[in-house]
């Protein structure tokens, strides 16, 4: 790359040496970011790739994943698919609902800024901690459940077991979903300019109309991008899961867990390789999905 | 043809008085234009017209109907904003059929009327490209075929230029005014830029402050400013500081006849408004000096060729040293160098005073 540049006497200033970089300088710049990405995305994902095709003896064959279609695996990623889209879709219309709130709200307020900051740690709170703080309020003996049962004695569903399954999945999900969406989404919801609206009124619009041929249209490609987003937070979640629920394995990650962990299955790794081929799938789907519909409503992105 | 009015109209903003007691009655098929500095309730008076303002006092009526109450959409007005204002998610032919989307007019026709329109800004190639393909200029160009499509009562365009360079803001704003007068729309158009109001207005409203300081043709708002704020805010005027001593202002010394200096306090410190044209230069030989008192002595520091004229700046030699800008006529006043010593004469039409 140096020899591309014939050394220019006393001219050596900042211009020069960015110049001496090159083209193969630029990759050069990228190396830290690639050797990143090949030791923990691309590495993992071919191990897990070739697992899922392999047996325990490392021959190849396709045992693993019609073991990973039947019935109890298929019924782990129906329900993860169902959590993850629900939570992503209630996540996604409530945080933008609250996205046009803050947006609606005096830009140096109080009210905003405390908001952004709350937004800011809630989407990152997940867990341990999270659990944690969701047994202690609402759980069997949490604090909610205890003045309900005392003060009106209303006794929870399940007496409170409900977190510890699906319908507690869902709540707590949206939890950090909703805060997630915030964050995503507000830009967006900023972008829109004041006039669009005026305008849309000056020619005869209502309100209504605004948001039908204009707001809409133009903050659906965010929408639709959050909400993917949102899906694959929660269907490759695991932390909060696995600290909420310890009977069973609803959800995939949970299955994939009990592989890696148990001592009653032995010798079946590759099977969770094979489920983690599975998740691949069904996110890749879903990116398809996204760029399908991406091209129908953002026709006047490009 | 519409007739608009603006009466007594008064706007707060917290403790700012965006407009007070405003007034403006504009002629059907007339051009008028909102000049002054920013700040001074040019938007505000505009988007009370628009209705996307409320006004705390005062009506706007429009041909006769009291509209002060009116939600913008029924208003029938088109507007043109600063700049970004276009759809993004249409194509410059889908922001111009819009309004007539709205008013349910049929497909085919709304298509024709827009090639139309697009045509009469000169677009008529691209309809089908969306804003983020298009220059700023063609931008405004279609905001404004977008608002003429509804064929409103009324045109109002808040400084939809001062986002674009100077040669393409030359040039819109001369077809904005062809366009105008073709279509004999009553318009109101809000400018911080002098030059462009003069230059495409039936009249000016220069104002300051929520108020209108004078309302007149072009000509009249720049040779006969009916204030010192106008006189200062449009054209290039020479303040120069003077004290009072009797009739006359003594500028460095120089004893300059003003009949208005009588109604000032004897002594008063003043600044003397003067435009470049009312300043005649010319060689001094240094006899004269003493026998013309109202004659100043003052260096050329530099001259710029304008054209028809040359604006000389000098350096008046007594006193404070402050400089005046001299417009002579070319060929004359070419032959003035930077370093030569002239006599500055003020030769005044319209003598005007600030007590400072
Ligand atoms: N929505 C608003 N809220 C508070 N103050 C405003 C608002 N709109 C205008 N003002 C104030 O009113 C005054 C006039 O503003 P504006 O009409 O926008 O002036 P111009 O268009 O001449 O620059 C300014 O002092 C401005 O700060
Ligand atoms: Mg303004």
């Amino acid at each position: 790359m140096a020899a591309s540049n014939p050394v220019k006497g006393g001219r050596g200033g900042r211009r020069d040496r960015r110049a001496r970089l090159g083209p193969a300088g630029h990759y050069l710049a990228l190396a830290p970011f690639l050797v990143f990405v090949s030791v923990f995305l691309l590495y993992p994902t071919v191990v897990v790739v070739m697992g899922a095709f392999q047996d325990n003896g490392g021959h190849p064959t396709l045992s693993n994943l019609r073991a990973v279609t039947g019935s109890v695996y298929a019924d782990a990623f129906v329900r993860s698919i169902e959590l993850s889209a629900v939570t992503a879709l209630v996540g996604a219309v409530l945080g933008a609902l609250l996205s046009w709130a803050i947006a609606a709200a005096k830009p140096e307020g109080l009210v905003r800024r405390l908001v952004l900051a709350g937004c800011g740690v809630l989407a990152q709170f997940g867990g341990v901690t999270l659990a944690f703080a969701f047994i202690a309020t609402v759980g069997v003996t949490g604090l909610a459940t205890n003045l309900l049962r005392e003060l009106f004695a209303i006794e929870p569903p399940r007496g409170g077991a409900w977190l510890f399954d699906m319908p507690g999945l869902m709540v707590v999900y949206t939890y950090f979903q909703i805060p997630l969406m915030v964050l995503v989404f507000l830009p967006a919801v900023e972008g829109l300019r004041p006039q669009w609206h005026e305008a849309v009124q000056s020619l005869g619009g209502s309100t209504w109309r605004y948001w039908r041929h204009v707001g809409g249209p133009v903050l659906s490609p965010a929408f639709l991008g959050a909400t993917l987003l949102l899906f694959a937070n929660a269907f490759s979640a695991y932390g909060t899961a696995a600290a909420l629920v310890s009977q069973g394995s609803p959800i995939v990650p949970l299955q994939i867990r009990a592989f890696m962990t148990s001592e009653v299955i032995t010798g079946q790794q590759n099977l969770g390789k094979a489920l983690g081929l599975g998740m691949i799938v069904v996110v890749a789907l879903f990116m398809g999905l996204y760029a399908l519909l991406q091209r129908r409503t953002a026709r006047w992105l490009r | 043809m519409t007739h608009l009015q603006m009466s007594g109209l008064g706007k707060a903003f917290g403790g700012v008085r965006a407009l007070d007691s405003f007034d403006l009655d504009i002629a059907a098929g007339e051009f008028v234009s909102l000049l002054g500095p920013s700040g001074c309730g040019k938007t505000t008076a505009l988007r009370i017209v628009a209705g996307f303002e409320s006004a705390d006092r005062g009506r706007v009526v429009i041909d006769g109907q009291d509209v002060t109450r009116l939600t913008p959409d029924r208003r029938d007005i088109g507007m043109v904003f600063q700049a970004y204002s276009l759809f993004p998610n249409m194509s410059a032919a889908g922001n111009v059929e819009f309004g007539m989307r709205l008013r349910g007019v049929a497909p085919r026709r709304r298509r024709d009327r827009a090639g139309e329109l697009l045509d009469l800004v000169g677009l008529a190639a691209h309809g089908g490209k969306y804003p983020h393909q298009l220059s700023g200029g063609q931008q405004q160009r279609v905001a404004l075929a977008r608002a003429l499509a509804i064929e409103p009562k009324i045109l109002l365009l808040d400084e939809p230029l001062s986002a674009l360079d100077a040669k393409v803001r030359v040039n819109l704003r001369g077809e904005i005014r062809r366009i105008q007068k073709d279509l004999g729309i009553t318009t109101l158009f809000v400018t911080h830029d002098q030059e462009e109001a003069l230059a495409i207005s039936d009249r000016v409203g220069v104002m300051s402050e929520g108020r209108m300081e004078q309302l007149d043709v072009p000509a009249t708002v720049y040779r006969e400013p009916a204030t010192p704020f106008v006189a200062q805010f449009v054209g290039v005027t020479n303040a120069l500081l003077g004290s009072i001593e009797g009739s006359h202002v003594v500028v460095d010394g120089s004893r300059v006849p003003i009949q208005e200096a009588r109604s000032y306090r004897q002594g008063a410190k003043v600044r003397l408004l003067v435009r470049p044209e009312e300043v005649h230069l010319a060689e001094a030989d240094g006899n004269e000096m003493s026998a013309h008192s109202a004659k100043i002595l003052a260096t050329v520091l530099t001259n710029s060729f304008l054209g028809p004229v040359s604006r000389v700046t000098v350096r008046l030699d007594t006193g404070e040293g402050q400089l005046v800008l001299a417009d002579m006529p070319s060929p004359e006043g070419g032959g003035f160098a930077p370093g030569q010593q002239v006599l500055v004469e003020l030769r005044l039409r319209r003598p005007m005073l600030v007590e400072r």
